[in-house]
């Protein structure tokens, strides 16, 4: 203990041989002590006795205090330091010591009385950066957000869960791209050459799905219990929205369509889980123009509802009815819209304005870093295949939002013929990636987000095609359009008239007003 | 040639149309609204078959002319809204029947105010003017009326339809906003 007590004292700047005379003074007293903070208490006394400005440095260097991540008030300790550097970044021993070392003086020469452990850290990684760790300040960095972001969500956060969801998505966000993702993947994200979705769930859950009720309800409180069921287990599965389908051929055979619809709008509207309901009159006439019903008499609704166009006269008017009183309306063509059962494990979206961009109108060069691009997705789902245990046929989707916008650029006159062209490669890339139990399709479904980013990024914009979007919707597992209105409030006869053409002279799979 | 375009459902009925923003604007009136800017469509003949021209006074937009004969080209029923303020291009137009229905945007009573609120002195004399050349050519006519209490009122507005009916016009609607 003694040579300890000598130690630091001239850590703390006292002269060696006033310290020895200090610790001398002390003898046995020294070893009597209960605590560490006893034997400061002693050794300061006995330096007052000797060197009054020597026993102020003493003081002074023993009063930093940490505020400890677990809420707690100790003393400074360079020892926990260097342990915590070489738990969580493997270097040897020497090297922490060193580091640490020099993450003291640092803090040190800031003469506070009070450091917090994140200040700590911010020092000790400055110093792994000035020594060329890179790769150790990864791992040791802490995550998590500005002060005045948190105060930021706080304020816009219209519920505690909503709060919640969104400070830990920050967290998981940032410990995706720098644990879970290899540099070049993460810098191949942040630079924007794709788009990994939902990165916050990335090693922990699947992107969306999509599942339908087994059997017949026999009442609709009963069926809507079930499709409750149905939609808290996809809450724990899917990080991104949730497809519902088969809801009319569940729901229909209670025979109280109008009680059914009610139930079904008013339940889901509670969920917070993002959903899309596909609704095929097909399956249910009655219940489908009920549902229709209840979302024009609502006027909002906080999910998505996909009404199939393909029923009687009466049902598209009360289906306009609903997209023109409520935005969360979707139209599509056909009965059904999501046939991915199951849904998709991740989604990786290409910029492909930045593709055309750089290929400066050449065709062929584009297809190269389209190629490119694509191999970085595949190598995305491989990393999403170790992290994430799935059950059967695992599908992959590769977004391509902003086609529009890479066409203009890379031959605005036959945009058509070049994305038919295009597309074509997208799906023979998708094919040769496929296997038995693995399937990568295309998809427009849910990329929106990383469409106006790329837009953001490549600062470009260019106005609905619907000649193009009919040619890409086709090839494209889950596509939806957005066909922007003019007018303050569309009449329900005026969009159904629309809505025919759009069916008629167009191949677009689903679409949604904007206005 | 096309600056903003956007669908419209609600401009001709029962038919989606095509609006084109062709703006130009000889006036200062007190109670103008810029009209909020049509999001873009790329090539929606695929969806409408119609076209709508705005911007306050298109007319006076050099653009205006060739736009209109490039959508007749294309086989397109047109309508044009005008301020009233270009008789003479309306009335080519009109004669070169380029445009099926007219919506003439009134902005002041029909009197020595109609000038002060539009900021143009002679704007009065041009709006009866282009009055007669729609009266003549047998255009159909919707009027929109821009109320502006208390200076501008019901009333009044219904002096405006009386004054266009009487003056021949085909007047097939009227709609008033604030």
């Amino acid at each position: 203990m003694p040579n300890a007590v000598v130690s630091e004292c001239v850590d703390a700047g006292v002269d060696f041989w006033t310290a020895v005379e200090a610790v001398r003074r002390l003898g046995d007293r020294l070893r009597r002590c209960a605590s560490p903070e006893e034997v400061r208490d002693d050794v300061f006394s006995a330096l007052c006795e000797l060197d009054r400005e020597a026993a102020e440095r003493y003081r002074r260097y023993h009063s930093m205090h940490v505020r400890t991540s677990k809420n707690t008030i100790e003393g400074f300790s360079r020892e926990k330091i260097v342990a915590s550097l070489v738990a969580e970044t493997s270097m040897p021993r020497e090297v922490a010591e060193n580091i640490a070392r020099e993450a003291e003086m640092e803090l040190r020469r800031l003469r506070l009385e009070f450091v917090s452990a994140p200040l700590i850290r911010e020092v000790v990684n400055v110093k792994l950066l000035e020594h060329g760790f890179e790769e150790a300040r990864a791992r040791y960095t802490r995550l998590g957000a500005p002060v005045h972001d948190v105060g930021r969500v706080l304020e816009r956060g219209s519920s505690a869960c909503e709060v919640y969801r969104a400070l830990a998505g920050k967290v998981l966000r940032e410990y995706s791209l720098l644990s879970v993702l290899p540099l070049g993947l993460a810098d191949a994200h942040m630079k924007g050459d794709i788009h990994i979705h939902a990165l916050q769930d990335f090693p922990l859950r699947a992107w969306r799905g999509a599942g339908e009720p087994g059997g017949e309800a026999e009442t609709p409180a009963e069926g809507v219990l079930e499709l409750m069921r149905l939609v808290r287990e996809a809450e724990e599965r899917y990080s991104s929205r949730f497809f519902i389908e088969g809801v009319c051929a569940f729901l229909a055979p209670t025979g109280d369509a109008e009680r059914a619809a009610e139930l079904l709008v008013e339940h889901l509207e509670m969920c917070h889980h993002p959903l899309s309901v596909g609704i095929s009159p097909g399956e249910g006439e009655e219940l489908a123009a009920a549902i229709a019903g209840v979302l024009a008499e609502r006027g909002s609704f906080r999910h998505r509802v996909f009404f199939s166009l393909e029923g009687s006269e009466e049902y598209l008017r009360v289906v306009h009815e609903a997209a023109s009183a409520c935005r969360g309306v979707r139209l599509m063509r056909g009965g059904r819209f999501w046939d991915a059962p199951g849904g998709m494990l991740q989604c990786v979206s290409l910029n492909l304005v930045r593709a055309a961009r750089e290929a400066r109108g050449d065709e062929g060069e584009f297809m190269r870093r389209v190629e490119e691009l694509f191999e970085l997705a595949g190598e995305v789902f491989e990393l999403k295949e170790e992290r994430v245990r799935w059950e059967g046929r695992r599908v992959y989707g590769v977004g391509i939002p902003c086609m529009q916008e890479a066409m203009s650029i890379l031959a605005p006159e036959e945009a058509p013929k070049l994305a038919k062209r295009v597309m074509g490669v997208l799906r023979g890339l998708c094919r040769r990636s496929s296997s038995r139990e693995r399937e990568v399709v295309l998809t427009l479904q849910g990329v929106e987000g990383a469409g106006e980013r790329f837009r953001e990024m490549e600062g470009v914009s260019v106005p609905l095609d619907v000649e193009l979007e009919s040619v890409v919707h086709p090839f494209c597992r889950g596509a939806i359009a957005s066909i922007p209105l003019a007018d303050a409030r569309p009449s329900p006869e005026a969009l159904k008239e629309l809505s025919g053409r759009v069916l008629r002279n167009t191949k677009l799979r689903a679409w949604w007003y904007t206005w | 040639m096309v600056r903003r375009a956007g669908i419209s459902v609600c401009e001709l009925p029962g038919e989606p149309c095509m609006v084109i923003d062709l703006h130009a604007c000889p006036f200062s009136c007190l109670s103008c609204r810029r009209m909020r800017e049509a999001q873009p469509v790329g090539k929606p003949k695929v969806l409408v078959s119609a076209a709508s021209i705005w911007g306050c006074e298109p007319l006076l937009n050099p653009e205006c002319l060739p736009a209109l004969r490039e959508l007749r080209g294309m086989g397109m029923r047109v309508k044009l809204h005008t301020s009233g303020y270009a008789p003479a291009p309306l009335e080519e137009v009109l004669a070169g029947k380029l445009v099926d229905v007219v919506e003439v945007h009134v902005r002041a009573p029909l009197d020595s105010r109609y000038g002060e609120m539009t900021g143009r002195e002679d704007a009065l004399e041009r709006l009866f003017e282009s009055m007669w050349v729609l009266a003549s050519a047998g255009t159909p006519a919707f009027l929109r009326i821009w109320l502006l209490p208390p200076l501008f009122v019901e009333r009044q507005a219904l002096e405006v339809v009386h004054a266009f009916e009487s003056a021949g016009v085909r007047v097939e609607g009227v709609g008033m906003g604030c």
